[in-house]
């Protein structure tokens, strides 16, 4: 007897647990005549009305909002997925600055440069064209900076009169000896970019460079004296061209330049020209 | 010995049932059926990302198959009955939107989110979403993440 009680207490307690849920279903009216929902600002009311053997019938439910519910009935609800990607606009034209690069030439044309240095931003600003399938055109402007050493023991001497560049040597028992010729450039990049995956890329194009300053500075010491000179006026081609490439992977660069253009006028300077250059940019 | 196996049994059976309970019925909409719908988006973020605004788990699911909306309404509101706060608005007699806050499991705060915006008055969109969370966050602090 004891089993047998234990037993149904045990039923009992499963079905008092499953008995928790609602039940799903209120009433059953078949073939109702007429089925009136009515909804309020505190619940809903369903109304009956009819049933096909008795036309008399009426049944009404009212469904009331849980005391602790609130409920609002004011302004949409303006849903935000926390996590969802916001998609960015994507345009096919924008303005960006890019490439500060800095490297030495290689190889020019001039025996006796030594060594050169180069460095610029190649857009300061540019106007790009993106495809959307991994080509991007820009054309932009951007500054350039061309520094080229002579050899010991030559140097770079002008004749004022006639603003002509030539090359001399030092004299005897000098130090400290360098002497440079700078340019300064405007320079007006078409490039043409190739993704070559999620940060590869490579950069193909041409630049045009308008050459507004040039300078030759010579600078040595004798005992000790410091000589410091420099020569200004000098006829350096104002427009020269230079091929750049580049391969860039997230951002980072190595680039190329061939300048094949003389730096100076003819017949004004020492042909310094066909200049290769590697370096580094970045931001490219 | 008999008896004891009996009372065992007897616990056994009750705690099954009130595991049962503790379910909720909306955890059959999250079981990937929707994966192959057109026009179905189900987000499901674990880990830190979700750790960083107060969670351990968050799953949506959007629908853009209006026969859906009533079935995932069913599943809210069983479960909204065993809400401990919600926070409902009903328009033309169906849920318009629902935020409930679920009893805690374990020491995790719960909450689901329903809404249909098809039943929005503004700008109204086939599109009802059904979101579960799980975490430390407030129920003060989910509203405002999931309301622009």
């Amino acid at each position: 007897m004891k089993k047998f009680s234990l037993f149904i207490i045990t039923a009992i307690m499963a079905a008092a647990s499953m008995s928790a849920l609602s039940p799903d279903t209120v009433t059953v009216i078949e073939s109702p005549n007429q089925v009136i929902i009515t909804e309020t600002g505190t619940g809903t009311r369903v109304k009956v009305v009819g049933q096909k053997d008795n036309d008399g019938y009426s049944y009404t439910y009212t469904v009331q909002h849980a005391s602790n519910d609130t409920v609002h009935t004011t302004s949409d609800w303006e849903l935000n997925f926390p996590f969802k990607k916001n998609k960015r606009k994507r345009y096919h034209w924008t303005m960006e600055t890019k490439g500060l690069y800095f490297g030495g030439a290689l190889k020019t044309s001039c025996d006796l440069v030594n060594n050169s240095f180069n460095w610029g931003i190649l857009n300061i600003a540019s106007i790009n064209y993106d495809t959307w399938h991994g080509q991007h055109f820009s054309l932009g402007v951007g500054y350039d900076n061309k520094r080229f050493s002579l050899k010991r023991p030559h140097c770079f001497v002008m004749d004022e009169a006639t603003g002509i560049v030539g090359t001399s040597t030092y004299p005897d028992d000098v130090k400290d000896r360098s002497s440079v010729l700078s340019i300064r450039a405007i320079q007006f990049p078409l490039l043409f970019q190739q993704d070559l995956g999620i940060d590869f890329h490579i950069v193909l194009g041409a630049s045009m460079n308008w050459n507004v300053y040039a300078k030759c500075n010579t600078h040595y010491k004798v005992n000790k004296t410091h000589y410091d000179v420099s020569y200004r006026g000098i006829k350096q081609n104002k427009l020269t061209f230079d091929v750049i490439g580049a391969l860039s992977y997230n951002g980072l660069a190595i680039y190329g330049r061939y300048s094949p253009s003389n730096m100076f006028k003819k017949g004004y300077g020492p042909e310094i020209k066909n200049t290769w250059t590697l370096g580094v940019a970045i931001a490219l | 010995m008999k008896r004891i196996t009996i009372i065992i049994l007897a616990c056994l059976l009750a705690t099954m049932a009130a595991m049962a309970q503790d379910g909720l019925n909306i955890n059959r909409l999250f079981d990937g059926r929707y994966k192959k719908t057109a026009g179905a988006t189900e987000i499901i973020v674990t880990g830190s990302q979700a750790h960083e605004i107060g969670l351990t788990i968050y799953h949506s699911v959007s629908l853009t198959d209006k026969t859906q909306a009533e079935i995932i309404e069913n599943a809210v509101a069983r479960d909204g009955a065993r809400a401990i706060d919600k926070e409902v608005e009903f328009r033309n007699g169906q849920l318009y939107y629902g935020f409930y806050t679920m009893p805690k499991n374990k020491r995790s705060n719960r909450y689901i989110f329903f809404l249909n915006q098809n039943l929005a008055r503004k700008a109204p969109k086939n599109v009802v979403t059904l979101i579960y969370m799980e975490g430390s966050a407030s129920a003060d602090k989910i509203k405002k993440l999931i309301r622009k």
